[in-house]
């Protein structure tokens, strides 16, 4: 394939399945504990649901729609669903496989999945059956007067064979969102594991009498969840969103769960009522869902990765000191390896400080008890004029956004839901203060969501400044998002998607392209989530012709295929996956030696780029500039938890001789010193 | 100065903007700036009034930005000034009222000749070289979506100003049903025509030596242009027509990356500034990259001061003086003598350095209207004065010293009763009492001749004693003086009484 035709891309959903077996063999990795790898299990799982509700159902819209385009890959929706399905069948089938030898490590460690409910575990078992499951569930047996039930998304259901005078009934007990999925029981220094469907089938005479229990088997159905807002002409959208949740659960059926011993005859019934065509069926060898196994804990720390704590650096007063400081340098720091308390704090200094004005923030995904969010309410309570941003269509929390919104509105906050056709992905909180000199803006701007329980989890950059001109246009973007005003930076320290960032980024790789021209060395790295830009893909191989070094650090959906002579062969691709969730997004330019460094919301996608409110922030404080280096650095020495892309292929980074190391868990004991 | 807050907020013919500056020992800093396109403009220029749907945006953008200055704490200080698109609404009162009632922003209308001065003062404040180009010969222009305000100075004075109804969204309106492919030819000639306009008033053979432009427009031809330094090449202008000119607005759109309500007006922004060019025989436009809303906020929080304002006027209404052939001699002396009563009445006159300077201009002009005709001589000074558009100046300014003049002859066969009861009762008392001392000082000159050398006032208790020098008895000013110092009675309860002193040693 030449550059002057088609350019090589990977499929963005076989990238995508790619990615989650990366995270599948975090389980198999020896450097991870045994607890943890469960996690990766879980994780895989939930990945796997999502990817089913959004990406596989508009695979299936496109193929109802007969669209037959091909797409840049060079395929079309049904080779893709087609590819989908077989890679995904295989990785269930290795997801088993290492569910089933992890519980035999388990065993070791006294942690037992799914024991025999006989003896002293049966009385246990009908306590919990009798107390917290039959309460809660609600059988229907198909008669003519009980029709086949709506089973909504993601539920496990158990479908039941029941026989009385010769006379066979089906039965469906749907088990219900707000039921426990495992109950976890210690006995004899024993961690037992049990299983809500493994109970309630133990018991299902106790729910049937005076029926015979033929057989059961437990199924479960993914269906479209993708949330389609329409909401041109909406009034209110808070309501909108609100009336799109509650369809949410009805969408189409996109995939069909269920263990390998159900027969043949079950599953046409099943389809046959549940009213679905092409869906993708798995069988499943042992448990369906493992999503549960993020939940299990267990009082033997050696299970876990080593605890450790976030580090605040020595420099900076968790005190109302804190606005004198950042006046005096601007801060940098990474999360989960620094603490992101600073920002809580900072948000309830700011809520008490009587100098403050305002304070604006973006919320995207909050978690719930947010100190944050409680903070916003105390300000507004205090007198501060308080204006936040909330995207209600951050997927998957919307209900949750929901509820946050109506509390800050009846706090007196100004609430404010964006825009009709764009999400707000951009991270920033903005703190008036009116001091001596004058009203000194506080900037945060962050990679990351404004979320405690996230920030444990998920890398990220937080970047503090003082600094007039990143303030000014943080009330530009304010502004801007509470539909007060247009979008007027004044020195484009803040660029913002869709409006300017994509053509930044090309103006930014076409003056490497530039400088390579005219001799000189053309180098980018840029770290990111997700690459699948049709645009910029194709400048990048540009630049990699034009003999740009460019190292990609993607951790997970890539649509660029590296080190392909004549096209690509200046640019790495490599995906770290590890402990925390890679997130931030960094991005280097050489620029003749006048190196920029910009942190951003945005992953090089469409979505992103043309459909999003995304910021793009350039780091000008040399200290920080290092400090990113840092951390670029390190990703790209890491040999332990990265995989290299390797034309289509990931390869999976060692040693090789070499001093093994993995830039997380360096980054946990070094974080003090040398970044400091 | 302390610390303080200042908005600004103006409703241009295309957009609503906002500027909230923070001003610290009397030096500026933009805390905030909001820009929200609404054309209000497009339901003026062609229906003549403001439609209610865009009422009730306007409503609601400005709702927002009250909420910027409830942040600041902004309770008082701001202004919140209307140029064309709602001052030339027939419904701009009910506009005014809504916006009120509905935001909590008083609105004002900004006169064509306020918006020009203020304009001109924040682009001298910012353009060292800009009192240079007054002396030399130069057209300042503003070229918004409503008008163009164009005033032209030389020597230090303004020789011609005029807002003219010729603003790119104005003439994208009247043409929007022209095909593409004429509407240049369209723009063409109906900006010719302005300049034409503006040719009649300049003094025969007049060259212009700098082009000076402000306005909106400037910050998309800088887009498009980017021009080094604050200098538009015509060279580059004419490149960039000859490349628009017939080209679809969605075109411009998607070739130049701008918004749609830029794309409209960019082909008549670009006809006037060439034809500016053409006009002046000029290559190259000067411009100020700062924004109106700046300018007046510079200008309504006191950061800026004119202090040659007056000086500048006096000069200029000499000059207007000149063009209706007027007595400069007589407008010397009488406002000398005036002057010098409204001095010398200090104490009792409670009016303070405007009207000082009212007086002084009536004085100047009151009698230009002989120009038409000597008789009713003061009905046409009045119409005369009406028509001046001195920036700087204020329509209600206009209004003071036409009054003064219309008044300063006693006509027993007119009565003026009608125009005087549209003023409020102070405004009124203004008028008279400027009028009183017009009258006066315009007996002492009462035969053109500068018979009298010299006058000193003395008042005491209920007496002005008005003491003339001269060397011949002053008999038709002894005779005037009597008539005219009638209303100088009525108005202060003082009588003024001539004392003529032969001016000997």
């Amino acid at each position: 394939m030449t550059m002057s035709n088609e350019y090589l891309f990977i499929n963005r959903e076989i990238s995508n399945v790619a990615f989650n077996q990366r995270v599948l063999y975090e389980a198999i990795d020896g450097s991870v504990p045994l607890l943890e790898k469960l996690k990766f299990l879980s994780i895989f799982s939930s990945n796997m649901d999502e990817f089913y509700m959004i990406r596989v159902a508009g695979l299936f819209d496109q193929l109802d729609a007969g669209y037959t385009e091909v797409d840049r890959s060079g395929m079309m929706p049904l080779e893709v669903l087609e590819k989908i399905d077989k890679i995904s069948k295989k990785l269930f089938n290795e997801q088993a496989k290492i569910f089933k030898n992890l519980i035999k490590e388990c065993r070791k460690e006294n942690i037992i999945f799914f024991p025999k409910l006989e003896g002293e575990l049966y009385d246990i078992a009908e306590s919990i059956f009798l107390d917290a499951i039959l309460p809660l569930i609600s059988p229907i047996t198909l008669s003519a007067a009980n029709p086949f039930p709506f089973i909504y998304n993601n539920r496990l259901t158990i479908f039941i064979e029941l026989k009385r005078d010769d006379k066979f009934f089906y039965s469906l007990i749907i088990i219900p969102d707000n039921l426990k999925r495992i109950f976890q029981i210690k006995i004899k220094g024993k961690h037992l594991i049990l299983s809500v469907e493994d109970i309630i089938v133990k018991f299902l005479d106790r729910i049937y009498t005076g029926f015979a229990v033929v057989n059961s088997y437990i199924f479960r159905l993914t269906r479209d969840a993708d949330l389609t807002v329409e909401e041109e002409g909406a009034e209110d959208l808070l309501k909108l969103i609100e009336h799109e949740l509650s369809k949410r659960k009805k969408g189409k059926v996109v995939r069909f769960e269920f263990n390998k011993d159900m027969p043949i005859n079950i599953r046409d019934f099943l389809k046959k009522n549940i009213g679905f065509n092409n869906a993708h069926i798995h069988v499943i060898d042992g448990k369906l869902d493992l999503t549960f196994l993020i939940d299990i804990k267990v009082d033997n720390d050696k299970l876990y990765y080593k605890p450790f704590k976030p580090l605040l650096p020595n420099t900076i007063p968790l005190t109302n000191e804190i606005f004198q400081r950042i006046r005096a340098k601007d801060i940098i720091l990474y999360r989960p390896y620094n603490d992101f308390s600073l920002i809580t704090n900072l948000v309830e200094f700011a809520a008490l400080d009587p100098d403050v004005l305002s304070i604006k923030m973006t919320l995207y995904r909050a978690n719930r008890d947010s100190k944050i969010i409680k903070n916003l309410i105390k300000a507004a309570e205090n007198g501060k004029q308080v204006s936040v941003v909330i995207e209600l269509k951050a997927r998957f929390d919307e209900e949750k956004n929901v509820e946050w919104a109506k509390k800050l509105e009846e706090a007196g906050c100004l609430v404010s839901y964006g825009f009709v056709n764009m999400k707000i992905h951009t991270k920033n909180l903005l703190i008036l203060r009116k001091e001596s000199d004058g009203i000194i803006r506080y900037s945060h701007i962050a990679t990351g969501n404004y979320n405690e329980i996230t920030a444990r989890l998920y890398t990220d950059i937080d970047y503090l400044t003082a600094d007039e001109d990143v303030g000014y246009e943080g009330a530009q973007l304010f502004n801007y998002l509470m539909g007060y005003t247009e979008f007027l930076p004044k020195k484009e320290r803040i660029i913002l998607a869709p409006k300017d960032l994509k053509n930044k980024i090309i103006s930014f790789i076409d003056n490497e392209i530039a400088e390579t021209i005219k001799g000189k060395k053309g180098y980018i790295i840029v770290k990111i989530n997700s690459l699948i830009d049709k645009v910029l893909i194709p400048k990048l191989y540009e630049a990699s012709q034009k003999g740009v070094k460019i190292e990609m650090i993607v951790r997970g959906i890539c649509g660029l295929v590296p080190q392909i002579k004549d096209l690509s062969e200046n640019i790495t691709v490599r995906s770290i996956v590890g402990r925390f969730l890679e997130h931030p997004r960094i991005l280097y330019f050489y620029n003749g030696g006048n190196e920029r460094f910009f942190i951003s919301t945005a992953d090089w996608m469409e979505r992103n780029m043309d459909h999003r409110v995304e910021s793009l922030f350039e780091v000008i404080d040399e200290d920080s500039k290092k400090f990113l280096w840092k951390i670029l650095d390190y990703n790209l020495k890491d040999n332990c938890k990265s995989w290299q892309l390797i034309g289509k292929e990931y390869i999976k980074n060692t040693p090789n001789g070499e001093k093994p190391f993995n830039c997380q868990e360096y980054l946990i004991n070094n974080i003090e010193s040398p970044l400091f | 100065m302390k610390n303080k807050y200042f908005a600004i907020i103006n409703i241009g013919a295309s957009a609503f903007r906002m500027i909230i500056n923070e001003y610290i020992e009397g030096k500026e800093k933009t805390l905030e700036y909001l820009v929200k396109p609404l054309s209000l403009g497009r339901d003026t220029f062609t229906k003549g009034y403001i439609a209610l749907e865009n009422v009730y945006k306007a409503a609601d953008i400005l709702k927002n930005f009250k909420l910027k200055m409830d942040e600041y704490k902004i309770d008082r200080n701001y202004k919140a000034l209307c140029t064309s698109g709602v001052r030339e609404a027939q419904n701009r009162y009910f506009f005014i009222d809504y916006v009120k009632i509905n935001a909590g922003i008083d609105l004002i209308i900004l006169e064509p000749s306020d918006e020009i001065y203020i304009k001109y003062v924040g682009i001298r404040d910012e353009l060292k070289e800009f009192v240079h180009y007054e002396k030399k010969g130069l057209i300042f222009a503003n070229v918004s979506s409503g008008n163009v305000a164009v005033s032209i100075h030389k020597d230090n004075i303004m020789i011609y100003s005029a807002a003219l109804p010729y603003g790119s969204l104005r003439l994208n309106e009247i043409f929007k049903y022209i095909p593409i492919i004429n509407k240049y030819k369209a723009y063409e000639q109906y900006v010719s025509n302005m300049f034409y306009t503006i040719k009649t008033a300049l003094p025969q053979g007049f060259k212009f030596q700098y082009v000076v432009v402000s306005g909106s427009s400037i910050n998309l031809l800088i887009d498009l242009l980017n021009p080094e330094k604050n200098l538009f090449k015509k060279k580059d202008l004419l490149n960039l027509y000859k490349y628009i000119k017939t080209m679809d607005i969605n075109d411009i759109i998607k070739n130049y990356n701008i918004r749609h309500s830029d794309a409209e007006v960019l082909l008549p922004t670009l006809t006037t500034y060439i034809n500016l060019l053409s006009f002046t025989e000029k290559d190259e436009i000067h411009f100020s990259r700062t924004s109106f809303p700046l300018m007046l906020s510079n200008y309504y929080s006191g950061a800026i001061k004119d202090k040659e304002l007056n000086k500048r006027l006096r000069k200029s209404f000499y000059y207007f003086g000149d063009r209706f052939k007027f007595d400069k001699n007589h407008a010397r002396v009488v406002s000398k003598y005036a002057l010098k009563i409204f001095d010398n009445l200090k104490p009792i006159l409670s009016l303070g350095s405007k009207e000082r300077f009212l007086l002084e201009v009536s004085a100047i002009l009151h009698e230009i209207g002989y120009f038409i005709n000597a008789r009713n001589h003061e009905e046409h000074s009045f119409h005369i004065i009406k028509a001046v558009n001195f920036p700087g100046f204020s329509r209600e300014d206009v209004t003071t010293v036409a009054l003064v003049a219309l008044l300063h002859r006693e006509n027993p066969n007119k009565n003026y009763e009608e125009i005087l009861v549209t003023l409020n009762i102070e405004k009124r008392l203004v008028v008279n009492k400027l009028v009183s001392i017009l009258r006066i000082a315009d007996a002492l000159d009462a035969n053109h001749n500068k018979l009298i050398r010299d006058i000193n006032i003395v008042l005491v208790h209920d007496k002005l004693r008005v003491i003339v020098k001269t060397l011949k008895h002053p008999f038709l000013e002894e005779h005037s003086f009597k008539r005219k110092s009638k209303l100088f009675l009525e108005t202060f309860g003082i009588r003024p009484e001539l004392e003529v002193k032969i001016d000997y040693e």
